[in-house]
């Protein structure tokens, strides 16, 4: 038996894995060399103590947790940055609220009505027909029927029917003055190019 | 992976669902902990580097491309995490003196003369750490809550007769380097062991 072999007997004893088989060849072998009852004894409590001291040390882990909210407020500056240099400021800060309202940073923003925007708006729904409304008026919303793009359809934790997810697809319209496509630069970091369609040709990004 | 698996927390956490990401982070953070301290430099700290496994986590989540191999993309991170560390800490100490003195307390040698059973499981550890790269891994992760043959394969990209042989073979290289140690301090004396 090559000294593999043997690890792997007392590695498998250890774990609890060996086989009837394991089992006779461990016992074959012990009849001949006792040595290996001395290795598995050594080798168990070794691997007892390491076990005790890997648990205490990777313990540390629970004490750490995700730094969500820091991430967020990361990508909220770098958008902010980002958008920034591409159409302005007020466009900038119209996309941070956009996108911070939909990660849920500002307060008051998922679900109900909001006081003093007026008694109509006092259910999602009731908002989302307020902002149709001004949006259609305003010539910004483009389609005032809504695309619903379900992504996902799970049984419900409480084992009532589904959660189906969604996403609401409005299109809307803006008019600015230079377009820009996300290209790379020289250190790999994204960067606006700008992007020139020709005259009477319409352009879609990918 | 299946479904029974969390895949559809992978999935949500892709979205950006801030408690997928939290939930897939506490399901999986101890053992992502032992894949740290199998690949860090000794002299830094481990929680530290979680911190930095934990940023790169939420920051790269949506970049995942294939959430069926979610485990073996979080296991890079985290490796990447801890190489990084130790290119730092070359790079520091390009720029030290050869000579440092022990801060309090950072571990360092000691003599094996009278260690708790404690102590002594520490000191193993950081003999486990001392073992070849290939085999620290396999042998450390077996650790976290028993993890199977199988799982370590899959999170390391090894064929679970691999992982079976490295841990075997670990073990016994950690017997051999614990009874070597334990020969030479026997055979100085604690002044010697100090110096």
């Amino acid at each position: 038996m090559t000294g593999v072999d043997r690890d792997i007997l007392i590695s498998r004893v250890i774990d609890g894995e060996a086989t009837p088989e394991d089992w006779n060849a461990f016992k074959a072998l012990a009849s001949r060399d006792q040595s290996i009852w001395g290795e598995l004894a050594e080798t168990q409590q070794d691997h007892a103590e390491l076990c005790a001291a890997v648990g205490d040390a990777v313990a540390v882990a629970d004490s750490v947790e995700v730094p969500f909210e820091a991430h967020l407020a990361e990508r909220l500056g770098d958008r902010l940055r980002l958008v920034g240099r591409w159409a302005g400021w007020a466009a900038a800060a119209a996309v941070g609220v956009m996108w911070a309202t939909s990660a849920g940073l500002v307060p008051g923003a998922h679900g109900g009505g909001r006081a003093g925007i007026g008694p109509e708006i006092n259910s999602p729904d009731g908002a989302l027909d307020h902002y149709l409304d001004v949006g259609s008026a305003s010539g910004r919303v483009v389609d005032r029927r809504p695309d619903r793009q379900v992504v996902e359809v799970v049984p419900n934790p409480n084992g009532e029917g589904y959660v189906i997810r969604y996403n609401l697809v409005i299109p809307e319209k803006v008019v600015v003055e230079q377009v820009y496509t996300e290209g790379r630069n020289e250190f790999g970091r994204p960067t606006p190019v700008p992007v020139r369609p020709a005259p009477k040709n319409t352009w879609h990004p990918q | 992976m299946d479904r029974d698996d969390g895949s559809w927390l992978v999935h949500a956490a892709i979205r950006g669902d801030a408690d997928a990401v939290r939930s897939l982070w506490g399901e999986h953070r101890r053992w992502l902990a032992a894949i740290v301290l199998a690949h860090k430099p000794r002299d830094v700290d481990l929680e530290d580097l979680l911190q930095d496994v934990a940023m790169a986590f939420v920051r790269k989540i949506r970049e995942l491309r294939e959430p069926e191999a979610f485990r073996p993309w979080l296991r890079t991170v985290a490796v990447n995490a801890a190489r990084a560390a130790g290119r730092e800490r070359t790079r520091r100490r390009a720029h030290e003196p050869a000579i440092r003195l022990h801060k309090a307390g950072e571990p360092h040698e000691t003599p094996d003369h009278g260690l708790s059973r404690r102590e002594e499981a520490q000191r193993l550890m950081e003999l486990a750490t001392q073992l070849p790269e290939g085999y620290r891994e396999p042998l450390l992760l077996r650790c976290v809550q028993g993890m199977s043959y199988r799982r370590i394969g899959e999170l390391t990209g090894l064929p679970e007769t691999t992982v079976e042989t490295r841990i075997a073979r670990g073990r016994r290289m950690l017997r051999e380097l614990a009874a070597r140690r334990e020969t030479e301090s026997r055979g100085r004396t604690p002044a010697e062991v100090n110096e």
